[in-house]
């Protein structure tokens, strides 16, 4: 039996996902042969992790001040709005840097097997900001997948109309992939939606 | 496509057995239990990866034992495939390979006793056998059918959720839903072939494949299904669930506008799912352009012995077979490349 507080450490821990009994067992003995510093410091970062996080009024990203660092940036062209499932998918397309545009969080895809209905996302948010600022263009990059695929049908039949464009990232190879290994349903889509070289 | 050599270890009841040539036609001989069976699977898990038997692979290891092993030579290629601790690794030619790579150098094609379930049994079982099927030859039929059924579940689960919502998931259930079935009427088409060609030849009488669907195609597939969807909308919403689709299609065999199930002797259902099968080899043939290799396991018993002849007549010259039965004199004839295997309590004896 361990003594109290490293069981309540192992127990806390194993919570995280992909941590499991035996390695919190191990992260529990690590931090107890750093110097004290160590532990104080990680302690922190947590907890102001959350305390000093929230979620922006405007797009629904995770930030520290709200309005998020992008919806408060006057130099993103927000005649374009990009619909994303959950803030991290921000993170990504903004690590692409050939995005210029402004977000919006969904907060998952309809799902009834889940529960998930029209009603528990950021529609009627979107619907707002789409119809009453600036947009002329909606991006829906949602996972390629059936649910993925009816929200996105969904949001398009929302703001039709509107005289909004609405726009799906493209599918098809991945880049740097031999066409021999894209595998058939990718190459199709890709044939499908091919465009003019310019 | 031909198997030269086979070495299985450890693989159900056999320890160690190495066969290093066989015939165009082999025959494999012994009681029941011996271990004819578990051969036939042998040759299947090594060039699809699934056993003949809805098993999973932990139990096709030998009791005792804490792996198997299959190597197998086709036409100058090696195919190996090993598994242990709940890790499969298979490799062609001494590579890393997958599915799609066994299809194209050794496909095999099983015709087991329990294939007239597929004409007699529920129609649930015509439609797995047609998604099997069609998946093996059409990866892109593969991906349809898994989107259709998600989609079928998430709108079924809306119906019990929010009705008024239902329509959220037509889209996606008319696009994959009209892919599945055009893909399933030119495969139907090549069973019909198969499957007349054969019953006139044996019964002398008339027959034919039946494609149905819960509502008319008129036109294009996507138009029909779509108005479907729309005119059966009311009657949806009251039963609470999806009624139009091909995960409600199915498929019969006419004969004198009298539907098979009713009246047709063990022989003649023997027969048909035998037809069947060759309509599967036939379409193989079509996509991959290579001659599948035949497993045929115990079918031809319940056939008479005119016929049965007239079927291996109609397969002997094409392919490479690999037969079990429990008695040699039930084949009287002499094939020309032909090895006889007596198997025994896990042993297989080359041949004389």
């Amino acid at each position: 039996m361990l003594p109290e507080n490293i069981e309540r450490f192992v127990r806390e821990f194993s919570r995280l996902p992909g941590i499991g009994r035996k390695t919190s067992e191990r992260l529990s003995f690590f931090l107890l042969s750093q110097p004290d510093e160590f532990a104080g410091e990680l302690a922190d970062s947590i907890i102001r992790l959350k305390s000093d996080m929230r979620l922006c009024s405007v797009c629904g990203n995770i930030t520290d001040k709200d309005p998020c660092a992008i919806c408060s940036d006057t130099s993103r062209d927000e005649t374009v709005i990009c619909v994303v499932e959950t803030a991290i998918d921000i993170f990504y397309i903004e690590e692409t840097a050939s995005y210029k545009g402004i977000y919006h969080v969904l907060g998952g895809v309809i799902s009834p097997l889940n529960g998930v209905t029209p009603d528990d996302l950021a529609l009627k948010s979107l619907l707002m900001r789409a119809t009453a600022g600036a947009a002329l263009e909606v991006v829906v990059a949602l996972s390629s997948t059936t649910e993925g695929d009816a929200t996105a049908l969904y949001i398009a039949q929302m703001l039709q109309d509107k005289g909004l464009k609405i726009t799906l990232p493209a599918r098809g190879i991945p880049v740097g992939t031999d066409i021999q290994y894209a595998g058939k349903g990718s190459l199709a889509q890709a044939i499908r939606n091919r465009e003019e070289m310019k | 496509m031909k198997l030269d050599y086979i070495k299985i270890t450890n693989f159900r009841n056999f320890s160690r057995i190495i066969l290093p040539r066989f015939s165009r036609i082999n025959m494999l001989i012994g009681e029941n239990g011996s271990g004819k069976t578990n051969f036939l699977e042998a040759i299947q898990t090594l060039t699809t990866l699934s056993p003949l038997r809805p098993v999973g692979f932990p139990e096709l290891i030998r009791w005792g034992s804490d792996f198997f092993h299959l190597h197998g030579e086709f036409d100058g290629h090696t195919v190996e495939l090993g598994f242990s601790e709940k890790k499969r690794l298979l490799k062609i030619d001494g590579d890393k390979s997958n599915k799609a790579g066994l299809a194209r150098i050794a496909p095999v094609v099983a015709f087991m006793p329990d294939d007239i379930d597929i004409i007699r049994g529920a129609p649930e079982n015509r439609r797995m056998f047609l998604d099997r099927a069609l998946s093996a030859i059409d990866p892109q039929y593969e991906t349809a059918l898994r989107r259709y059924y998600r989609t079928l579940r998430q709108r079924n689960a809306q119906f019990k959720l929010n009705p008024r919502d239902v329509t959220i998931w037509d889209a996606e259930l008319i696009d994959w839903g009209s892919m599945i079935i055009m893909k399933r009427l030119p495969y139907i088409r090549i069973l019909n072939d198969k499957i007349r060609e054969l019953y006139r030849e044996l019964y002398g009488r008339e027959i034919r494949i039946r494609y149905m669907n819960p509502f008319r195609i008129e036109g294009s597939v996507e138009e029909s299904f779509r108005n479907a969807v729309k005119t059966g909308a009311r009657e949806e919403l009251r039963r609470r669930c999806t009624l139009f689709g091909p995960h409600r299609d199915n498929f019969c065999i006419q004969m004198d506008d009298k539907k098979s199930d009713t009246f047709v002797s063990q022989g003649q259902l023997r027969s048909l799912a035998f037809a069947l099968k060759l309509g599967v080899v036939r379409s193989i043939e079509d996509s991959s352009g290579g001659r599948p290799i035949l497993l045929v396991d115990d079918v031809l018993l319940e056939i008479d012995e005119v016929r049965r002849e007239k079927i291996l007549d109609m397969i002997s010259m094409d392919y490479q077979i690999f037969f079990t039965m429990t008695n040699g004199a039930l084949i009287s004839r002499v094939f020309a490349d032909c090895s006889v295997f007596q198997v025994n309590g896990g042993e297989i004896a080359l041949p004389r």
